[in-house]
Protein backbone atom coordinates (compact mmCIF):
# COMPACT_ATOMS: atom_id res chain seq x y z
CA UNK A 1 0.00 0.00 0.00
CA UNK A 2 1.34 3.49 -0.94
CA UNK A 3 1.46 5.95 1.93
CA UNK A 4 0.03 9.35 1.73
CA UNK A 5 2.16 11.50 3.80
CA UNK A 6 5.84 11.11 4.11
CA UNK A 7 7.39 9.85 7.18
CA UNK A 8 10.13 11.18 9.33
CA UNK A 9 13.52 9.76 7.96
CA UNK A 10 14.69 7.37 10.99
CA UNK A 11 18.38 6.53 11.44
CA UNK A 12 19.11 3.03 11.03
CA UNK A 13 17.98 0.86 13.92
CA UNK A 14 21.69 -0.72 15.62
CA UNK A 15 22.59 -2.80 18.26
CA UNK A 16 23.19 -1.77 21.35
CA UNK A 17 24.68 -3.33 24.42
CA UNK A 18 23.78 -3.78 27.96
CA UNK A 19 25.08 -5.20 31.19
CA UNK A 20 23.72 -9.01 29.83
CA UNK A 21 25.05 -8.69 26.26
CA UNK A 22 28.60 -7.16 27.21
CA UNK A 23 30.20 -10.40 26.86
CA UNK A 24 28.83 -11.14 23.77
CA UNK A 25 29.47 -7.81 22.22
CA UNK A 26 32.88 -7.73 23.42
CA UNK A 27 33.41 -10.61 21.20
CA UNK A 28 31.54 -9.64 18.31
CA UNK A 29 34.02 -6.71 18.17
CA UNK A 30 36.81 -8.71 18.08
CA UNK A 31 35.43 -10.69 15.24
CA UNK A 32 34.36 -13.59 18.15
CA UNK A 33 30.99 -15.22 17.94
CA UNK A 34 29.99 -15.78 21.48
CA UNK A 35 27.63 -18.25 22.90
CA UNK A 36 26.19 -18.59 26.14
CA UNK A 37 27.26 -21.99 28.56
CA UNK A 38 26.23 -23.61 31.92
CA UNK A 39 28.92 -24.56 33.81
CA UNK A 40 27.16 -27.05 35.67
CA UNK A 41 25.10 -28.90 32.73
CA UNK A 42 27.58 -27.82 29.61
CA UNK A 43 24.54 -26.92 27.37
CA UNK A 44 25.15 -23.93 25.34
CA UNK A 45 22.35 -21.02 24.45
CA UNK A 46 21.46 -17.94 22.92
CA UNK A 47 19.01 -15.90 24.74
CA UNK A 48 18.02 -12.60 26.10
CA UNK A 49 18.09 -14.14 29.42
CA UNK A 50 21.05 -15.06 31.60
CA UNK A 51 19.86 -18.35 32.46
CA UNK A 52 20.69 -21.93 31.56
CA UNK A 53 17.27 -22.99 29.46
CA UNK A 54 18.22 -26.70 30.57
CA UNK A 55 18.65 -26.41 34.21
CA UNK A 56 18.01 -22.70 34.90
CA UNK A 57 21.60 -22.24 36.20
CA UNK A 58 23.44 -18.67 35.14
CA UNK A 59 25.14 -18.88 32.33
CA UNK A 60 28.32 -17.07 31.43
CA UNK A 61 29.47 -16.03 27.44
CA UNK A 62 31.96 -18.04 26.05
CA UNK A 63 34.04 -18.20 22.68
CA UNK A 64 31.94 -20.65 20.09
CA UNK A 65 33.06 -22.46 16.79
CA UNK A 66 31.23 -19.44 14.21
CA UNK A 67 30.00 -22.83 12.23
CA UNK A 68 26.65 -23.88 11.75
CA UNK A 69 24.40 -25.45 9.12
CA UNK A 70 21.59 -23.86 7.41
CA UNK A 71 17.75 -24.87 8.89
CA UNK A 72 15.73 -22.54 6.80
CA UNK A 73 15.82 -19.00 5.32
CA UNK A 74 13.44 -16.14 3.61
CA UNK A 75 14.37 -14.00 0.96
CA UNK A 76 12.48 -10.56 2.23
CA UNK A 77 11.27 -8.11 0.03
CA UNK A 78 9.43 -6.05 2.73
CA UNK A 79 10.37 -2.31 3.10
CA UNK A 80 10.71 -2.92 6.73
CA UNK A 81 12.69 0.33 7.52
CA UNK A 82 13.82 3.01 5.07
CA UNK A 83 17.53 2.23 6.10
CA UNK A 84 17.09 -0.95 4.64
CA UNK A 85 15.19 -0.07 1.25
CA UNK A 86 18.25 -0.28 -0.82
CA UNK A 87 19.80 -3.57 -0.20
CA UNK A 88 16.32 -5.09 -0.97
CA UNK A 89 15.49 -8.10 -1.56
CA UNK A 90 17.26 -9.60 1.45
CA UNK A 91 18.11 -12.57 2.42
CA UNK A 92 17.97 -14.01 6.06
CA UNK A 93 19.00 -17.33 7.35
CA UNK A 94 18.15 -19.73 10.15
CA UNK A 95 21.48 -21.15 11.49
CA UNK A 96 21.51 -24.24 13.59
CA UNK A 97 25.28 -23.54 15.61
CA UNK A 98 27.53 -26.98 15.78
CA UNK A 99 26.97 -26.08 19.47
CA UNK A 100 23.44 -26.73 19.02
CA UNK A 101 21.48 -22.98 19.14
CA UNK A 102 19.91 -21.62 16.83
CA UNK A 103 20.21 -17.76 15.44
CA UNK A 104 18.56 -16.37 13.28
CA UNK A 105 20.92 -14.26 10.78
CA UNK A 106 21.58 -11.90 8.03
CA UNK A 107 23.03 -14.56 5.15
CA UNK A 108 26.07 -12.66 3.07
CA UNK A 109 27.84 -13.89 -0.29
CA UNK A 110 24.99 -16.45 -0.67
CA UNK A 111 21.64 -16.15 -3.33
CA UNK A 112 18.70 -18.15 -2.32
CA UNK A 113 19.48 -20.34 -4.96
CA UNK A 114 22.63 -21.12 -3.81
CA UNK A 115 21.25 -22.55 -0.05
CA UNK A 116 20.43 -26.41 0.84
CA UNK A 117 19.41 -27.54 4.40
CA UNK A 118 22.29 -28.94 6.46
CA UNK A 119 24.70 -26.48 4.49
CA UNK A 120 27.36 -25.14 6.15
CA UNK A 121 28.25 -21.44 6.83
CA UNK A 122 30.27 -19.64 9.02
CA UNK A 123 29.96 -16.07 11.06
CA UNK A 124 31.89 -12.79 10.41
CA UNK A 125 30.97 -9.74 11.57
CA UNK A 126 29.44 -6.38 10.54
CA UNK A 127 30.62 -3.09 11.24
CA UNK A 128 28.04 -0.76 12.10
CA UNK A 129 29.03 2.86 12.26
CA UNK A 130 27.32 4.05 15.67
CA UNK A 131 26.46 0.69 17.31
CA UNK A 132 28.26 -2.63 17.76
CA UNK A 133 29.36 -5.73 15.50
CA UNK A 134 27.19 -7.72 14.82
CA UNK A 135 26.99 -11.32 13.33
CA UNK A 136 26.36 -12.13 9.90
CA UNK A 137 26.55 -15.95 8.15
CA UNK A 138 28.20 -16.60 5.25
CA UNK A 139 29.75 -19.38 2.76
CA UNK A 140 32.61 -21.53 4.64
CA UNK A 141 35.58 -20.20 3.28
CA UNK A 142 38.76 -22.44 1.72
CA UNK A 143 40.59 -23.06 4.16
CA UNK A 144 38.47 -22.82 7.45
CA UNK A 145 37.31 -19.03 7.70
CA UNK A 146 38.50 -17.11 10.86
CA UNK B 1 -8.69 -35.66 34.27
CA UNK B 2 -12.02 -34.75 35.49
CA UNK B 3 -14.40 -35.27 32.83
CA UNK B 4 -15.29 -31.48 31.75
CA UNK B 5 -17.03 -32.29 28.46
CA UNK B 6 -19.86 -30.08 27.77
CA UNK B 7 -19.73 -28.98 31.37
CA UNK B 8 -19.54 -25.34 29.89
CA UNK B 9 -21.25 -23.75 26.80
CA UNK B 10 -20.65 -20.29 24.54
CA UNK B 11 -23.93 -18.28 25.30
CA UNK B 12 -23.07 -15.01 23.79
CA UNK B 13 -20.97 -14.05 20.77
CA UNK B 14 -21.00 -10.39 19.79
CA UNK B 15 -18.71 -8.44 16.61
CA UNK B 16 -18.15 -5.19 15.75
CA UNK B 17 -18.22 -3.18 12.72
CA UNK B 18 -14.24 -4.73 12.07
CA UNK B 19 -11.94 -3.70 9.35
CA UNK B 20 -11.04 0.15 8.14
CA UNK B 21 -13.01 1.48 11.16
CA UNK B 22 -11.46 4.48 12.66
CA UNK B 23 -11.65 6.76 15.59
CA UNK B 24 -12.12 4.37 17.79
CA UNK B 25 -9.80 2.71 20.68
CA UNK B 26 -9.48 -1.00 21.49
CA UNK B 27 -11.18 -0.33 24.80
CA UNK B 28 -14.12 1.19 22.77
CA UNK B 29 -14.28 -1.63 20.50
CA UNK B 30 -13.93 -3.60 23.70
CA UNK B 31 -16.61 -2.27 25.48
CA UNK B 32 -19.01 -2.60 22.41
CA UNK B 33 -17.98 -6.09 21.69
CA UNK B 34 -19.24 -6.86 25.13
CA UNK B 35 -22.26 -4.90 25.42
CA UNK B 36 -23.10 -6.70 21.68
CA UNK B 37 -22.88 -10.49 23.20
CA UNK B 38 -24.55 -9.22 26.32
CA UNK B 39 -27.75 -8.51 24.24
CA UNK B 40 -27.06 -11.66 22.42
CA UNK B 41 -27.13 -14.05 24.93
CA UNK B 42 -29.57 -12.20 26.83
CA UNK B 43 -27.79 -11.25 29.60
CA UNK B 44 -27.86 -7.87 31.50
CA UNK B 45 -24.19 -6.36 32.32
CA UNK B 46 -24.49 -7.31 36.01
CA UNK B 47 -24.68 -10.61 35.32
CA UNK B 48 -21.09 -10.59 34.24
CA UNK B 49 -18.96 -12.14 36.95
CA UNK B 50 -15.88 -12.92 34.87
CA UNK B 51 -13.81 -10.57 32.69
CA UNK B 52 -10.89 -12.12 30.72
CA UNK B 53 -8.89 -10.08 28.16
CA UNK B 54 -6.99 -10.49 25.27
CA UNK B 55 -5.01 -7.34 23.86
CA UNK B 56 -3.99 -7.15 20.39
CA UNK B 57 -0.75 -5.67 18.97
CA UNK B 58 -1.40 -2.10 19.50
CA UNK B 59 -2.67 -1.91 23.07
CA UNK B 60 0.11 -4.54 23.70
CA UNK B 61 2.83 -2.16 22.26
CA UNK B 62 1.32 1.46 22.37
CA UNK B 63 2.13 1.85 26.17
CA UNK B 64 -1.13 3.44 26.58
CA UNK B 65 -1.75 2.70 30.65
CA UNK B 66 -4.43 1.16 31.01
CA UNK B 67 -5.01 0.03 27.32
CA UNK B 68 -7.24 -3.40 27.71
CA UNK B 69 -5.62 -3.86 31.12
CA UNK B 70 -7.63 -5.03 34.20
CA UNK B 71 -8.81 -1.47 34.21
CA UNK B 72 -11.43 -2.34 31.91
CA UNK B 73 -13.27 -3.57 34.21
CA UNK B 74 -14.13 -0.51 35.97
CA UNK B 75 -14.42 1.05 32.27
CA UNK B 76 -17.51 -1.53 32.17
CA UNK B 77 -18.20 -0.72 35.47
CA UNK B 78 -18.62 -4.39 36.59
CA UNK B 79 -17.22 -3.74 40.73
CA UNK B 80 -17.72 -6.99 41.86
CA UNK B 81 -15.86 -9.75 39.70
CA UNK B 82 -14.88 -13.19 40.74
CA UNK B 83 -12.61 -13.86 37.89
CA UNK B 84 -10.65 -11.12 36.18
CA UNK B 85 -7.04 -11.28 33.93
CA UNK B 86 -5.36 -9.96 30.76
CA UNK B 87 -4.02 -12.98 29.34
CA UNK B 88 -1.20 -13.72 26.42
CA UNK B 89 -0.25 -16.17 23.99
CA UNK B 90 -0.46 -14.19 21.17
CA UNK B 91 -2.95 -15.59 18.64
CA UNK B 92 -3.07 -18.50 21.14
CA UNK B 93 -4.99 -16.37 23.95
CA UNK B 94 -8.78 -16.78 22.35
CA UNK B 95 -8.71 -20.72 23.05
CA UNK B 96 -6.78 -20.03 26.30
CA UNK B 97 -9.47 -17.83 27.71
CA UNK B 98 -12.12 -19.75 27.07
CA UNK B 99 -10.56 -22.39 28.48
CA UNK B 100 -10.68 -20.99 31.20
CA UNK B 101 -13.78 -19.44 31.53
CA UNK B 102 -15.24 -23.02 30.71
CA UNK B 103 -13.04 -24.10 34.35
CA UNK B 104 -14.39 -21.02 36.10
CA UNK B 105 -17.78 -22.24 35.07
CA UNK B 106 -17.94 -25.38 35.42
CA UNK B 107 -16.54 -25.22 39.11
CA UNK B 108 -19.12 -22.81 39.99
CA UNK B 109 -15.96 -19.85 40.60
CA UNK B 110 -18.09 -18.40 38.20
CA UNK B 111 -21.41 -18.06 36.59
CA UNK B 112 -21.05 -15.59 33.08
CA UNK B 113 -17.50 -15.15 31.85
CA UNK B 114 -16.64 -12.49 28.91
CA UNK B 115 -13.83 -13.36 27.04
CA UNK B 116 -12.93 -10.14 24.53
CA UNK B 117 -10.38 -9.36 22.11
CA UNK B 118 -10.44 -5.73 20.08
CA UNK B 119 -7.45 -3.83 18.25
CA UNK B 120 -6.94 -0.72 16.49
CA UNK B 121 -3.32 -1.02 14.47
CA UNK B 122 -4.54 0.26 11.42
CA UNK B 123 -4.78 4.31 11.51
CA UNK B 124 -6.40 6.48 8.83
CA UNK B 125 -3.69 7.72 6.39
CA UNK B 126 -0.95 4.87 6.77
CA UNK B 127 -0.61 1.61 5.01
CA UNK B 128 -1.17 -1.64 7.04
CA UNK B 129 2.64 -2.38 6.98
CA UNK B 130 3.65 0.24 9.34
CA UNK B 131 0.47 -0.93 12.07
CA UNK B 132 3.02 -2.97 13.58
CA UNK B 133 5.56 -1.01 14.09
CA UNK B 134 7.77 -2.01 17.35
CA UNK B 135 9.99 -0.06 19.61
CA UNK B 136 13.55 -0.60 19.14
CA UNK B 137 14.72 -3.02 21.46
CA UNK B 138 18.34 -3.40 23.39
CA UNK B 139 20.96 -5.78 24.62
CA UNK B 140 20.86 -9.07 22.41
CA UNK B 141 17.86 -8.33 21.13
CA UNK B 142 18.86 -5.49 19.12
CA UNK B 143 21.31 -7.45 16.76
CA UNK B 144 18.16 -8.63 14.47
CA UNK B 145 16.64 -4.98 13.57
CA UNK B 146 20.45 -3.89 13.04
CA UNK B 147 20.70 -6.43 10.28
CA UNK B 148 16.75 -6.16 9.16
CA UNK B 149 15.02 -8.58 10.87
CA UNK B 150 11.93 -7.24 11.79
CA UNK B 151 8.38 -8.43 11.97
CA UNK B 152 6.43 -11.75 12.50
CA UNK B 153 6.08 -12.26 8.40
CA UNK B 154 9.66 -13.43 7.98
CA UNK B 155 9.79 -16.05 10.61
CA UNK B 156 6.18 -17.79 9.48
CA UNK B 157 8.15 -17.38 5.49
CA UNK B 158 10.95 -19.83 7.03
CA UNK B 159 8.60 -21.96 8.36
CA UNK B 160 6.90 -22.58 5.41
CA UNK B 161 10.40 -23.04 3.06
CA UNK B 162 11.12 -25.52 5.45
CA UNK B 163 8.36 -27.49 4.99
CA UNK B 164 9.18 -27.14 1.64
CA UNK B 165 12.78 -28.19 1.39
CA UNK B 166 11.48 -31.28 3.60
CA UNK B 167 7.92 -32.37 1.92
CA UNK B 168 8.02 -30.98 -1.25
CA UNK B 169 5.62 -28.39 -0.81
CA UNK B 170 4.78 -25.67 -3.62
CA UNK B 171 3.69 -21.91 -3.58
CA UNK B 172 0.33 -23.30 -5.50
CA UNK B 173 -0.87 -25.73 -2.66
CA UNK B 174 -0.34 -22.68 -0.79
CA UNK B 175 -2.31 -20.94 -3.17
CA UNK B 176 -5.20 -23.13 -2.77
CA UNK B 177 -5.97 -22.50 0.86
CA UNK B 178 -5.92 -18.81 0.09
CA UNK B 179 -8.30 -19.79 -2.86
CA UNK B 180 -10.84 -22.03 -0.91
CA UNK B 181 -11.15 -19.42 1.72
CA UNK B 182 -11.62 -16.43 -0.32
CA UNK B 183 -14.77 -18.45 -1.73
CA UNK B 184 -16.20 -18.88 1.73
CA UNK B 185 -15.59 -15.35 1.96
CA UNK B 186 -17.86 -14.00 -0.98
CA UNK B 187 -20.52 -15.80 1.16
CA UNK B 188 -19.63 -13.80 4.47
CA UNK B 189 -21.32 -10.16 4.95
CA UNK B 190 -18.79 -9.08 7.31
CA UNK B 191 -15.75 -10.12 5.35
CA UNK B 192 -12.91 -7.74 4.09
CA UNK B 193 -12.00 -9.08 1.04
CA UNK B 194 -15.06 -9.11 -1.46
CA UNK B 195 -13.41 -10.12 -4.77
CA UNK B 196 -13.09 -13.48 -5.84
CA UNK B 197 -10.06 -15.08 -5.98
CA UNK B 198 -7.85 -17.40 -8.74
CA UNK B 199 -5.03 -19.48 -8.06
CA UNK B 200 -3.60 -17.10 -10.90
CA UNK B 201 -4.57 -14.27 -8.70
CA UNK B 202 -2.56 -15.70 -5.97
CA UNK B 203 0.58 -16.65 -7.68
CA UNK B 204 0.53 -13.02 -9.43
CA UNK B 205 -0.03 -11.15 -5.61
CA UNK B 206 3.20 -9.69 -4.85
CA UNK B 207 6.31 -11.66 -3.06
CA UNK B 208 6.54 -10.66 0.60
CA UNK B 209 9.12 -12.83 1.85
CA UNK B 210 9.54 -15.85 0.07
CA UNK B 211 7.73 -17.93 -0.43
CA UNK B 212 4.90 -15.91 1.13
CA UNK B 213 3.23 -13.67 -1.15
CA UNK B 214 0.83 -11.09 -0.16
CA UNK B 215 -2.06 -13.50 -0.51
CA UNK B 216 -0.61 -15.79 1.80
CA UNK B 217 -0.86 -13.24 4.59
CA UNK B 218 -3.80 -11.98 6.55
CA UNK B 219 -5.20 -8.77 6.71
CA UNK B 220 -5.22 -6.51 9.71
CA UNK B 221 -7.88 -5.34 11.10
CA UNK B 222 -9.29 -2.93 13.82
CA UNK B 223 -12.50 -3.96 15.71
CA UNK B 224 -13.18 -6.16 18.81
CA UNK B 225 -15.10 -9.29 19.66
CA UNK B 226 -16.43 -11.11 22.48
CA UNK B 227 -17.63 -13.87 23.58
CA UNK B 228 -19.97 -15.17 26.95
CA UNK B 229 -19.41 -18.50 28.79
CA UNK B 230 -21.59 -19.81 31.00
CA UNK B 231 -22.45 -23.42 32.69
CA UNK B 232 -24.18 -25.56 30.24
CA UNK B 233 -27.15 -25.45 31.79
CA UNK B 234 -27.75 -22.11 32.14
CA UNK B 235 -26.77 -21.48 28.68
CA UNK B 236 -29.99 -23.38 28.14
CA UNK B 237 -32.11 -20.88 29.68
CA UNK B 238 -30.55 -18.27 27.64
CA UNK B 239 -31.35 -16.26 24.32
CA UNK B 240 -29.17 -18.75 21.72
CA UNK B 241 -28.76 -22.55 21.05
CA UNK B 242 -25.61 -22.90 23.24
CA UNK B 243 -22.79 -24.03 21.68
CA UNK B 244 -21.14 -26.70 23.99
CA UNK B 245 -17.20 -26.55 24.71
CA UNK B 246 -16.12 -30.50 24.76
CA UNK B 247 -12.72 -30.19 24.85
CA UNK B 248 -9.71 -28.31 24.92
CA UNK B 249 -5.91 -28.14 25.12
CA UNK B 250 -2.98 -26.19 24.71
CA UNK B 251 0.96 -26.90 23.21
CA UNK B 252 4.03 -24.55 23.48
CA UNK B 253 6.99 -26.47 21.76
CA UNK B 254 9.46 -23.51 23.00
CA UNK B 255 12.53 -23.37 21.56
CA UNK B 256 12.64 -27.09 19.33
CA UNK B 257 13.68 -25.62 16.18
CA UNK B 258 11.50 -28.46 14.45
CA UNK B 259 8.34 -26.46 15.49
CA UNK B 260 8.72 -24.59 12.02
CA UNK B 261 6.75 -27.82 10.73
CA UNK B 262 6.05 -29.58 13.83
CA UNK B 263 3.91 -27.08 16.07
CA UNK B 264 1.80 -26.81 19.14
CA UNK B 265 -0.91 -28.54 17.24
CA UNK B 266 0.20 -31.23 17.81
CA UNK B 267 0.07 -31.95 21.73
CA UNK B 268 -2.72 -29.37 22.17
CA UNK B 269 -5.09 -31.21 19.44
CA UNK B 270 -4.49 -34.43 21.19
CA UNK B 271 -5.17 -33.21 24.30
CA UNK B 272 -8.34 -31.66 23.19
CA UNK B 273 -9.73 -34.84 20.79
CA UNK B 274 -8.94 -36.89 24.28
CA UNK B 275 -10.85 -34.84 26.45
CA UNK B 276 -13.88 -34.25 23.70
CA UNK B 277 -14.02 -38.36 22.84
CA UNK B 278 -13.18 -38.16 19.42
CA UNK B 279 -10.75 -38.39 16.39
CA UNK B 280 -10.33 -35.97 13.74
CA UNK B 281 -12.70 -38.38 11.41
CA UNK B 282 -15.47 -37.36 13.34
CA UNK B 283 -15.00 -33.14 12.92
CA UNK B 284 -17.39 -31.54 10.36
CA UNK B 285 -15.75 -28.12 10.35
CA UNK B 286 -12.43 -26.26 11.17
CA UNK B 287 -11.98 -23.16 11.87
CA UNK B 288 -7.91 -22.37 12.06
CA UNK B 289 -6.20 -19.44 12.83
CA UNK B 290 -5.02 -18.78 9.20
CA UNK B 291 -2.31 -15.48 9.61
CA UNK B 292 -0.65 -17.41 6.51
CA UNK B 293 -1.83 -19.79 4.56
CA UNK B 294 1.45 -21.83 5.87
CA UNK B 295 -0.48 -22.18 8.92
CA UNK B 296 -3.25 -23.88 7.82
CA UNK B 297 -1.43 -26.18 6.05
CA UNK B 298 0.86 -27.34 9.05
CA UNK B 299 -2.01 -27.34 11.57
CA UNK B 300 -3.89 -30.18 8.81
CA UNK B 301 -1.00 -32.18 9.39
CA UNK B 302 -0.44 -31.37 13.28
CA UNK B 303 -4.34 -32.37 13.94
CA UNK B 304 -3.92 -35.52 11.96
CA UNK B 305 -6.11 -35.09 8.92
CA UNK B 306 -3.40 -36.23 6.94
CA UNK B 307 0.37 -37.53 7.38
CA UNK B 308 3.04 -35.09 8.35
CA UNK B 309 4.18 -33.61 5.10
CA UNK B 310 1.00 -34.56 2.85
CA UNK B 311 -0.58 -30.77 3.40
CA UNK B 312 -0.06 -29.71 0.29
CA UNK B 313 -1.29 -32.68 -1.92
CA UNK B 314 -4.48 -32.80 1.17
CA UNK B 315 -5.43 -29.20 0.37
CA UNK B 316 -4.69 -29.22 -3.67
CA UNK B 317 -8.03 -30.38 -4.57
CA UNK B 318 -9.95 -27.67 -3.13
CA UNK B 319 -11.76 -29.92 -0.39
CA UNK B 320 -11.38 -27.05 2.35
CA UNK B 321 -13.85 -24.88 -0.01
CA UNK B 322 -17.34 -24.54 -0.44
CA UNK B 323 -18.92 -27.75 -1.16
CA UNK B 324 -15.61 -29.19 -0.24
CA UNK B 325 -15.19 -32.91 2.10
CA UNK B 326 -13.60 -30.95 5.09
CA UNK B 327 -14.57 -27.30 5.48
CA UNK B 328 -12.25 -25.27 6.46
CA UNK B 329 -12.49 -21.30 7.69
CA UNK B 330 -15.84 -20.72 6.49
CA UNK B 331 -16.54 -17.37 6.94
CA UNK B 332 -12.88 -16.37 5.22
CA UNK B 333 -10.39 -16.86 8.28
CA UNK B 334 -7.98 -14.47 8.70
CA UNK B 335 -6.70 -14.01 4.93
CA UNK B 336 -10.14 -12.80 3.62
CA UNK B 337 -12.28 -12.01 6.41
CA UNK B 338 -11.39 -10.33 9.49
CA UNK B 339 -8.06 -10.52 11.81
CA UNK B 340 -9.19 -10.45 15.21
CA UNK B 341 -6.67 -13.15 16.60
CA UNK B 342 -7.96 -16.27 18.06
CA UNK B 343 -11.74 -14.80 17.97
CA UNK B 344 -11.21 -14.72 14.06
CA UNK B 345 -11.80 -18.99 13.83
CA UNK B 346 -13.55 -18.84 17.50
CA UNK B 347 -16.88 -16.30 16.06
CA UNK B 348 -17.16 -18.45 12.85
CA UNK B 349 -17.12 -21.89 14.93
CA UNK B 350 -20.19 -20.11 16.84
CA UNK B 351 -22.33 -18.98 14.31
CA UNK B 352 -21.95 -22.16 12.27
CA UNK B 353 -22.58 -24.51 15.36
CA UNK B 354 -25.77 -22.64 16.14
CA UNK B 355 -26.51 -23.07 12.24
CA UNK B 356 -26.62 -19.49 11.88
CA UNK B 357 -24.64 -18.96 8.35
CA UNK B 358 -27.02 -18.37 6.56
CA UNK B 359 -25.27 -18.86 2.39
CA UNK B 360 -22.42 -20.54 4.20
CA UNK B 361 -23.97 -22.62 6.19
CA UNK B 362 -22.05 -26.13 6.39
CA UNK B 363 -25.29 -28.61 6.75
CA UNK B 364 -23.51 -31.15 8.67
CA UNK B 365 -22.37 -29.06 11.83
CA UNK B 366 -21.99 -31.91 15.21
CA UNK B 367 -18.44 -31.21 15.50
CA UNK B 368 -16.56 -27.77 14.48
CA UNK B 369 -12.77 -28.05 15.87
CA UNK B 370 -11.05 -24.31 16.42
CA UNK B 371 -7.31 -23.62 16.65
CA UNK B 372 -4.98 -20.67 17.97
CA UNK B 373 -1.92 -20.11 16.96
CA UNK B 374 0.70 -17.42 18.09
CA UNK B 375 4.54 -16.29 18.05
CA UNK B 376 7.03 -15.70 15.65
CA UNK B 377 6.92 -18.58 14.92
CA UNK B 378 4.05 -21.23 15.78
CA UNK B 379 5.22 -21.08 19.30
CA UNK B 380 2.36 -21.40 21.06
CA UNK B 381 -1.44 -23.41 20.40
CA UNK B 382 -4.79 -24.20 22.21
CA UNK B 383 -7.36 -26.01 20.55
CA UNK B 384 -11.44 -26.31 21.31
CA UNK B 385 -13.54 -28.54 20.12
CA UNK B 386 -17.33 -27.32 20.22
CA UNK B 387 -20.65 -28.38 19.58
CA UNK B 388 -24.26 -27.51 19.40
CA UNK B 389 -25.01 -31.23 20.80
CA UNK B 390 -24.43 -31.42 24.83
CA UNK B 391 -21.58 -33.59 25.81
Amino acid sequence: MSETRQEPASPKPVAVRDEDSAGFFDGAGQGILMLQHCSRCGAYSFTEGHHCPQCLTPVEWVKASGRGRIYSWTLNYQRLHPAYDADLPNLFGWVELEEGPMIITKLVDLEQDDLRPGMPVSVCFMADPGGESVPVFGPVLAGGGE
Amino acid sequence: MLDMKGKAAIAGLGLTEMGKVYGRTSTDFATEAIALALEDAGLAKDDLDGLLISRGLMPLLSGVPGELGPELASVLGLPDLALLSVMNSYGATTGAMVQLAAMACATGMAKAVACVHADNPLVADKSSGAAYSILPPSGLASIYPAVGLMGSNVHYAAAARRHMELYGTTSEQLGAIAVAQRKWALMNPRAQMKKPMRLADHQASRMICDPLRLLDCCLVSNGGVAVIVTSAERARSLRQPPVYIWGWGQGHPGPRPDKMTHTGAIASGQAAYQMAGINPADVDICEFYDCYTYTVLVTLEDYGFCEKGEGGPFVEDGKTGPGGSLPVNTGGGQLSSYYMWGMTPLSEAVIQARGQAGERQVPKRDVVLVSGNGGNALVHHSTLVLSPLPA
